[in-house]
């Protein structure tokens, strides 16, 4: 039982879940930004934003913390209970197509930056089981 | 500083310069409007750009920290363009005045074309700007790859 919890400890640690959700989010991100996007014209269409709920907590002082942190300001980690993010719809009618672009543009590199990260631990992983690199 | 920061900034500029585009159109497209709703010919607009600060958020504010003095455009007024408008003396014009004069706008074509070819390049420039800042950051990402 013991072997068993260290074990999964280790294969899927806080790195692993903490990537996860961001992976979740930027995926979700994508979608809500291309739903933007394609309904720039369309009458009665309210412009959409993905927030963490994260940054909700952070406010009213509710922790979930799954790292441990020296400041106050650090990222503190995702919580894995359930969904963290929610759809805010805004008031705006008039969907900026550049501000749209950028916000594509940089999710789309965080996608790439986190889908690295989880593809160095798995490697690492890999490394440990084989033995070599 | 947050290295997507440019992307931001960059965005504000395309769209100030969209709206830029937007005015000249309107501009050329009632070159020869003699009547508009109050009654006088369409006088020439221009636009007002003006910074503003990317990151508005209070906690920057309250850090006073280096993204506090970055700032993007942003256009806040459409403004009509003062001068002289030209006068052509035509009597029997509908909207001439009581000496015969008809008034049109002060549109220059030549300046509203340079104006539009203007507002293309900064655009261009601008998207350049952004795609340069993702070649930066996938580069970084190739660290150690």
């Amino acid at each position: 039982m013991e072997i068993n919890n260290s074990l999964s400890n280790k294969l899927m640690d806080r790195t692993m879940s903490v990537l996860k959700k961001a992976l979740d989010y930027e995926s979700a991100n994508q979608q809500i930004i291309s739903g933007n996007m394609a309904n720039a014209d369309t009458p009665g269409y309210k412009q959409m934003n993905l927030r963490f709920e994260e940054e909700l907590q952070r406010a009213e002082g509710v922790s979930g913390t799954a790292l441990n942190r020296t400041d106050s300001r650090h990222y503190s980690g995702l919580s894995t209970s359930g969904s963290n993010f929610t759809i805010e719809t805004t008031d705006t009618d008039e969907i900026d197509l550049d501000s749209e672009m950028a916000k594509m543009t940089k999710n789309n590199l965080l996608y790439e930056a986190n889908s690295r990260l989880l593809t160095k631990k798995l490697l690492a992983l890999k490394a440990a089981i084989k033995g070599s690199y | 500083m947050d290295f997507l920061k440019s992307m931001d900034i960059s965005s504000t500029g395309m769209s100030a310069q969209r709206s830029r585009l937007n005015v000249v159109s309107m501009n050329l497209a009632n070159a020869n409007t003699t009547r508009t709703e109050d009654g006088t010919a369409y006088r020439r607009k221009a636009v007002i750009f003006e910074t503003t600060p990317v990151d508005d958020s209070f906690e920057a504010q309250l850090q006073d920290s280096l993204d506090n003095k970055i700032y993007g455009v942003k256009v806040t007024d459409v403004v009509p363009v003062s001068g002289e408008l030209k006068k052509t003396y035509d009597p029997t014009h509908p909207d001439a005045d009581k000496e015969g004069y008809v008034s049109y706008p002060n549109v220059n074509l030549v300046e509203e074309m340079v104006s539009m070819l203007n507002a293309n390049r900064s655009y261009e420039a601008n998207a350049s700007a952004i795609k340069a800042s993702k070649e930066m950051a996938l580069k970084a990402l190739d660290i150690g790859r």
